[in-house]
């Protein structure tokens, strides 16, 4: 095998286990904002009728880009912790809780370690 | 061992250091609706309809807010016991004076702005090696700065900026014999402006942090 050939092939296994590790990494995210993580330290979402939860969708835009989104009316006043009418927030939902988006995006750089070691078996 | 109750404590105290515009030491008169100037500009000083602004050297020295300013006029809501101009006197937009903080009763005023704070404890993870190496937390800070509705953009912006800016990424606050450390990696950001029905609205500010500590076994 040449040396340039050989090249290609890390190459190509590079990019291959960088996207792998990217696809992982959001799905990891997704869960957190969703389901909380011990990883992050997100609750994930709250539940009542399971409408705010299962609006949570992942869309991969491009191979190095991902969306995840919801269009709930509920979604930002529970992330915030905030009520419109500006009373007191109390969450009655037993699970989940708010700040899931912050925390996930705080614990990015363990959702990034996490899933390297997931793709790589530690031999990153 | 993690002190989250200290942690919040010295949180709170640096954030009580915010100081987001002053006249300086000058010379201001008050009239029954306000501020006045001769020289010097509250413009360019960086006051802003909407912000609560408290007077210092005055013999009435309640925080107001201000809604309308010009160069050298400043109205408040309320009113002022009025006198003459005199120097040595300053007007200063700090932390509102009023104050939600964790787990206390408190109803906001209309028309005047308020702080809020949570504190998220975040999860922990060992990072050092041997028994007695150092855990590490990654809490979030999540102070808010309330101002009345219809004041347009400048005053909650205004707010959060100078919250942001004293939250710069690696600004170490003492807690006990440990440190927090505001994060670089993620650095401290904001959401987005929300309207509230209660006549309030808030920009979102996010510090997210670092904190250590050895282990105890």
């Amino acid at each position: 095998m040449s040396f340039s050939s050989e090249l290609r092939r890390v190459a190509v296994k590079a990019e291959t286990r960088t996207h792998d590790i990217f696809v992982a990494t959001v799905a990891a995210a997704a869960d957190s904002i969703v389901n909380g993580s011990p990883v992050t330290g997100a609750p994930g979402q709250p539940v009542d009728t399971g409408a705010l939860k299962a609006s949570w969708q992942t869309t991969f835009e491009s191979r190095t880009q991902a969306l995840i989104a919801t269009k709930s009316a509920y979604a930002i006043p529970n992330e915030e912790g905030i009520r419109e009418d500006g009373g007191p927030y109390v969450q009655r939902s037993p699970v989940g809780g708010r700040h899931s988006v912050k925390q996930t995006i705080a614990g990015m750089p363990r959702l990034i370690a996490q899933a390297t070691r997931d793709v790589t078996g530690g031999d990153a | 061992m993690f002190n989250h109750t200290a942690a919040v404590l010295a949180l709170r105290a640096h954030l009580l250091t915010l100081s987001v515009c002053s006249t300086g030491s000058a010379s201001l008169a008050a009239t029954a609706t306000g501020y006045t100037r001769t020289v010097g500009s509250f413009v360019t000083d960086g006051f802003v309809v909407g912000a609560e602004v408290v007077p210092a050297g005055f013999t009435d020295t309640t925080p107001r807010t201000i809604t309308a300013v010009t160069a050298t006029i400043m109205t408040v809501s309320g009113a002022v016991t009025a006198q003459s101009a005199a120097g040595g006197r300053s007007l200063s937009v700090t932390l509102p004076t009023q104050r939600a903080w964790e787990n206390v009763d408190f109803t906001p005023t209309t028309g005047s702005p308020y702080v809020t704070e949570e504190y998220l404890p975040g999860a922990a993870q060992k990072i050092t090696i041997g028994p007695f190496g150092e855990i590490e937390a990654l809490p979030i800070y999540l102070p808010r700065i309330f101002v009345p509705s219809n004041t347009g953009r400048a005053a909650v912006s205004q707010y959060a900026d100078a919250v942001l800016a004293l939250f710069a990424p690696e600004t170490t606050i003492t807690v006990g014999a440990d440190s927090l450390r505001v994060r670089g990696d993620v650095a401290p950001f904001l959401g987005q402006l929300l309207n509230l029905d209660a006549g309030f609205a808030v920009i979102p500010i996010t510090i997210p942090l670092r904190y250590r500590t050895p282990n105890a076994l």
